[in-house]
C-alpha cells in the first residue's frame, strides 16, 4: 500500500490543480512572460522585467494561498485529524500537496516561453525559478502560520497583507530613508543586516548579482557586493534564504502541532 | 471503554470544561446534552484529540489518547459542519479516507446505497447541498465499521428520510456492540438513539441518567418534558 504522505499529497495536489485560481495564476504568468519575450527583447531585459513581477506578485499570491488554504480547510482538517494520522504526518501531507503546485507554477510558466523564445542563458532562468520557488515556499508557509495563529479569516488575510506590504513596499522606503538620512555614517553593516532580514530583497539582489546590473542593485545589493563580491555575495544571499525557508515552515508546523481544532 | 478523568479546558478567559470525569462502557449509547456553549463539542473534540485538555486524562480502550493516533482506527466521527475540498468529488473523499484507514474492499457501497448517494458520487463537492455533504459525512463515519461512533449533531441538515436512514444504521451499529456518543439539539431523536444522557452546563456535568429513568421520574411521554422535569430537580 502507498504511504499516507503520498496519499495526502496526491489528494491535495488534485484539489489544487482543479482550482481556477491556480490555473489563472499559472496562465497569467505564462502569458506575461511570452509577451515580454515577444516585445521586450533579450533574456537579460526580460529577467529584469519579470523580476519585479516575481518579487511583488509571487509572495502575495503565496501568502494568500497559504491563509485561504488553511482557513477554508479547517473543518476538513478536523475530519482528517479524526483518522488514524499523526499531526505531523497530516501537516506535511497537507502543506506539501498545497505548496507543490505553487512552487512549480512560476518556473513552468516562465520556463516554457523561455524555452521557446530565449533558448539560452539557462543560469538566469535557474536563478529566477529558484527565487520564485523560495518566495512561494516562504509565502505559503507564512500564510499557513498566520491562518493557524488567527482563526478569523479576514484578520489572518490582513496580517498577511501587512507582512507583504512591509517586505515589498515599507522596506524599500526605509532603506531609501536610511541611505539618505544616515549617509554620513558607516551604515554598510546595518544595510547588510536589513538585507538578510528581507527574503524579497535577498532574491532581488541574488538575481541582479548574476546579471552584473550594478545600477539596479540598490543600497543593500551594493553593500553586499562591496562586502563579499559577486560570487560570495550570491552564496551568502542563498544561505540567508535557506534560513528564511526554514523559519516560517517551523512556525507553521509548531502552530499546527499545538492547534486546538 | 472511554474514560475521562478530571478533564479541564480553557480558551482564553473562558473555562469550557471544568473537571469532567466520565466513564462510557463498551456498547453503551450516550447523548451529551446542554445549552449552546456548554462544552459539548469541545468534550467530543477532546475525545478525538482534536483539542488538547489543559489537565486530566482521556483513555480509549485503556490507551491514553496523546500517545498515538492509532486509537482513532476504532472511531468513526461525524463533525457538526462537514466540509470537504470543493474541487474534489465525493468518491475521491471516500477513497482518501479508505486509503488512510487501509480499507480496500468496497465497504462504502451499502451505505452509499442506503443514503442514495450513487448519483452524487462523481459531482464536485461544491455542487453538493449541505444535506448531501452530511450524508457523505455519515458514510465516512460508518464505512470502517468502527467500534466507537462520535457524532456531533448527526441529524442536523438531513431530510427526514436520510435522518431515518441514519438512525436505522446507528441502531444496527449498536446491535453489533458499537459504543455511541453523540450531541444533539433534536430531543425527539434521543429515546430512539441512546439509553443514557449526560447534561452539561458551563463545562460541568449537571447529571447523568438513563433515558427510561428520566421518563419514569417525570411521568411524561415526551423526552423534552422529562428533561425539563429533571433539570428543575437539579
Amino acid at each position: 500500500m502507498r504511504g499516507t504522505l503520498w496519499v495526502l499529497w496526491e489528494f491535495q495536489l488534485r484539489n489544487a490543480l482543479r482550482s481556477r485560481w491556480v490555473l489563472l495564476y499559472g496562465g497569467g504568468l505564462l502569458l506575461l512572460t511570452a509577451l515580454l519575450f515577444r516585445f521586450g527583447g533579450t533574456a537579460e531585459q526580460v529577467v529584469v522585467s519579470l523580476l519585479n513581477v516575481v518579487l511583488l506578485l509571487v509572495p502575495l499570491v503565496a501568502l494568500l494561498y497559504g491563509v485561504l488554504g488553511i482557513s477554508s480547510a479547517r473543518e476538513f482538517l478536523e475530519l482528517m485529524l479524526a483518522q488514524p494520522l499523526q499531526r505531523q504526518e497530516l501537516f506535511w501531507g497537507t502543506f506539501g500537496g498545497m505548496a507543490l503546485p505553487l512552487l512549480l507554477l512560476p518556473p513552468l510558466s516562465i520556463g516554457i516561453p523561455w524555452l521557446v523564445f530565449a533558448g539560452g542563458r539557462w543560469e538566469l532562468l535557474l536563478t529566477l525559478s529558484l527565487g520564485s520557488m523560495v518566495l512561494s515556499l516562504i509565502g505559503a508557509a507564512a500564510g499557513v502560520a498566520f491562518a493557524l495563529r488567527w482563526e478569523e479569516r479576514l484578520y489572518a488575510i490582513g496580517v498577511a497583507f501587512g507582512f507583504w506590504f512591509a517586505l515589498t513596499i515599507l522596506y524599500d522606503g526605509f532603506i531609501l530613508w536610511a541611505g539618505i538620512a544616515l549617509r554620513d555614517y558607516p551604515i554598510e553593516h546595518g544595510l547588510l543586516l536589513a538585507l538578510v532580514l528581507n527574503p524579497v530583497d535577498l532574491v532581488r539582489v541574488a538575481t541582479l548579482l548574476q546579471l552584473d546590473a550594478a545600477a539596479l542593485l540598490g543600497y543593500t545589493g551594493a553593500a553586499l557586493e562591496r562586502f563579499a563580491g559577486s560570487t560570495l555575495g550570491i552564496l551568502l544571499a542563498a544561505g540567508a534564504l535557506a534560513l528564511w525557508c526554514v523559519l516560517p515552515l517551523w512556525l507553521a508546523l509548531r502552530g499546527f502541532l499545538r492547534k486546538d481544532f | 471503554m472511554i474514560e475521562l478523568t478530571n478533564v479541564t479546558k480553557r480558551f482564553g478567559a473562558t473555562e469550557v470544561l471544568r473537571g469532567i470525569s466520565l466513564s462510557i462502557a463498551p456498547g453503551s449509547a450516550l447523548a451529551i446534552l446542554g445549552p449552546n456553549a456548554s462544552g459539548k463539542t469541545t468534550l467530543l473534540k477532546c475525545m478525538l484529540g482534536l483539542t488538547r485538555p489543559d489537565s486530566g486524562e482521556i483513555r480509549i480502550n485503556g490507551t491514553p489518547i496523546g500517545a498515538s493516533a492509532e486509537y482513532r482506527r476504532w472511531i468513526g466521527y461525524m463533525p457538526q459542519h462537514p466540509h470537504f475540498p470543493e474541487n474534489l468529488r465525493a468518491a475521491e473523499v471516500i477513497e482518501l479516507v479508505k486509503q488512510i484507514r487501509g480499507l480496500s474492499a468496497p465497504v462504502e457501497a451499502p451505505y452509499i446505497e442506503q443514503f442514495r448517494l450513487t448519483s452524487e458520487l462523481h459531482k464536485p463537492i461544491r455542487a453538493l447541498s449541505g444535506g448531501t455533504r452530511q450524508k457523505l459525512s455519515a458514510v465516512l463515519a460508518l464505512m470502517s465499521s468502527p467500534t466507537i461512533l462520535i457524532l456531533d449533531e448527526p441529524t442536523a441538515g438531513l431530510d427526514p428520510l436520510a435522518a431515518h436512514t441514519l438512525k436505522t444504521e446507528l441502531q444496527h451499529c449498536r446491535q453489533r456492540g458499537c459504543t455511541l456518543v453523540l450531541t444533539t439539539h433534536v430531543l425527539n431523536d434521543i429515546p430512539e438513539l441512546v439509553t443514557e444522557v449526560v447534561f452539561l452546563l458551563e463545562g460541568r456535568i449537571v447529571f447523568r441518567e438513563s433515558v427510561p429513568q428520566l421518563f419514569a421520574e417525570s411521568n411524561s411521554r415526551h423526552f423534552s418534558e422529562a428533561l425539563v422535569h429533571r433539570l428543575q430537580r437539579s
